[in-house]
């Protein structure tokens, strides 16, 4: 019953899987276990603990793209700016796998979930990660 | 409608299987993935318009024979963003470019005194108050456009 509960409670497009959301729309899958809320890294351990990270038994996890992760904000809310659907809400700052065009090397884009924006800022700060994976079309 | 089938003919498609301009007229990028007309003249370049201003120049725009335009989205803007580039930032389709601050339609969800812009030196996005001067590019939904030619 309990989980009949739950899953109305869950946005037309985000499916329930356990520690993932599926995103029907845009065909990607979001981590959402308490990792998200909890990992602080830089951007280039973001990077190495989305490559290394086993979630709901799939392992081709990444870090997602500036881009990618508009998809899974939503503008008419705030604190967090996140589609509803998704359990771990915490409003902190998220990397993206974008780097900064004009600095590459030291910068890359975050976006900042309480209100939406993005900016590019240095690499070597620890922000949240929410790592995504491709829905495998059979 | 016949306007509507000459604007139409005016599109040739010059660069990625995205985005086509007009190459006899420079005024209109058409963006196929998201089925919309993107503006693309000197006001896109010049304009400096506070947000109430710069939703009226779109909705009394008249462009290529084609009304009916609107500000962006902020979703449809970010299409337009190429983070591999910066000053400008925005895909090379586009001949009308200044490195400011683009208006979108999408209200702040904290105040309404203020709404969304996208950066177009680097991409960066903010929201802005909307008695400030921004740019502005509007656009157009194909299908009004499509939906009568194709009868």
């Amino acid at each position: 019953m309990k989980q009949i509960a739950a899953t109305f409670l869950l946005s037309a497009t985000l499916l329930m899987a356990n520690s993932s959301k599926v995103d029907e729309k845009s065909g990607l899958i979001w981590q959402d276990n308490q990792d998200v809320g909890e990992v602080m890294l830089t951007h280039s351990e973001a990077k190495a603990y989305c490559a290394s990270l086993d979630v709901d038994a799939y392992e081709d996890w990444r870090l997602p793209t500036l881009k990618e992760f508009y998809t899974i904000v939503d503008l008419t809310q705030n604190r967090p700016a996140l589609k509803n659907g998704f359990d771990i809400r915490d409003d902190g700052r998220y990397w993206t796998a974008t780097v900064f065009a004009k600095n590459p090397k030291k910068e890359a884009w975050y976006i900042a979930m309480s209100y939406g924006e993005a900016e590019a800022y240095n690499k070597s700060r620890v922000y949240h990660v929410r790592c995504v994976r491709n829905n495998i079309v059979k | 409608m016949h306007k509507t089938i000459v604007a139409l003919s005016a599109l040739l498609l010059i660069q990625s299987n995205t985005f086509a301009s007009g190459s006899g007229k420079q005024n209109v990028v058409l963006d196929k993935k998201n089925a919309i007309y993107w503006q693309d003249t000197r006001f896109t370049e010049k304009s400096s318009e506070d947000w109430d201003d710069a939703r009226a120049y779109c909705e009394a725009l008249e462009l290529d024979g084609m009304k009916q335009w609107r500000l962006p989205t902020f979703k449809e803007l970010l299409t337009i963003v190429d983070y591999t580039r910066v000053e400008p930032a925005i895909h090379p389709v586009f001949a009308y470019v200044n490195q400011g601050t683009y208006w979108t339609s999408i209200d702040f969800s904290a105040t309404l005194s203020r709404a969304w812009t996208i950066d177009f030196r680097t991409g960066k996005t903010y929201y802005s108050y909307k008695t400030t001067n921004h740019s502005v590019r509007c656009v157009k939904d194909l299908k009004s456009t499509t939906v009568k030619d194709s009868k």
